[in-house]
C-alpha cells in the first residue's frame, strides 16, 4: 500500500489508517513505521462494526493464507511484530468518493485477505473517466 | 465487495496519533480511502 502513495496521491485519494488499540501504542507505531498517513484511534470499534468489521474466525486469522503473508514478509526481510492486542480482530478497506458514498467496501478474513491496490485505483479511475461535463 | 457499497459513509468523530481530531466532513470533496488495521504490527 505505501508503495503506491505516490499513485494515490496522484489521483487525489486521502488515506487514514483506523486502529483500536490506544493512544501510546498508536503513536509508537507511527514513530516506528514513519507513517506519513493520519493513524486514526478507534478505541471503541464503533467505526469497525459499522463497516461490519468483527472478530474473525480462528481459521481466517491463522490460517494458511496468514502463514503464507508473514512468510513473504519475513522473506523480504521484515519480521512480523509482535501484537499485542486482540489479534481476531477483523480489518478492511473502505473507500470513499468526494459525495460521501462508499465505492468499494471490503472485510478482510484475515491479513492477507486485501484489495489489491491497483483494484483501488480502478474504482478511481473508473468514477473519474463517467464524471459528467461541468455545465458553462 | 461488501454490503456498504453504494450507501452513505457512516459519519465520524476520532482522534489520531497526535491527538488531533478527525471528521468524515474534514475529507468531503476527496477520495478517501480508509485502512482499518487488524492489529498494530
Amino acid at each position: 500500500m505505501r508503495q503506491r502513495e505516490s499513485e494515490l496521491e496522484s489521483l487525489d485519494v486521502r488515506v487514514a489508517v483506523v486502529t483500536f488499540e490506544l493512544g501510546p501504542l498508536a503513536a509508537a507505531y507511527v514513530r516506528e513505521t514513519n507513517l506519513r498517513w493520519p493513524l486514526l484511534v478507534d478505541e471503541s470499534r464503533r467505526l469497525y462494526a459499522a463497516y461490519d468489521m468483527h472478530q474473525g474466525r480462528v481459521w481466517d486469522v491463522w490460517g494458511p493464507a496468514t502463514w503464507w503473508a508473514y512468510v513473504k514478509l519475513m522473506v523480504k526481510g521484515r519480521l512480523p511484530r509482535r501484537p499485542h492486542s486482540d489479534v481476531n480482530q477483523l480489518g478492511g478497506d473502505v473507500l470513499v468518493d468526494p459525495a460521501g458514498v462508499v465505492r468499494l467496501h471490503h472485510v478482510g478474513n484475515g491479513p492477507a485477505d486485501r484489495p489489491s491496490v491497483q483494484s483501488l485505483l480502478d474504482v478511481v479511475s473508473s468514477s473519474v473517466k463517467r464524471k459528467p461535463n461541468a455545465r458553462s | 465487495m461488501s454490503g456498504k457499497t453504494g450507501s452513505p459513509a457512516v459519519d465520524f468523530e476520532l482522534q489520531d496519533a497526535d491527538g488531533r481530531v478527525h471528521r468524515l466532513a474534514d475529507y468531503a470533496g476527496d477520495w478517501l480511502l480508509l485502512v482499518f488495521h487488524r492489529h498494530l504490527g
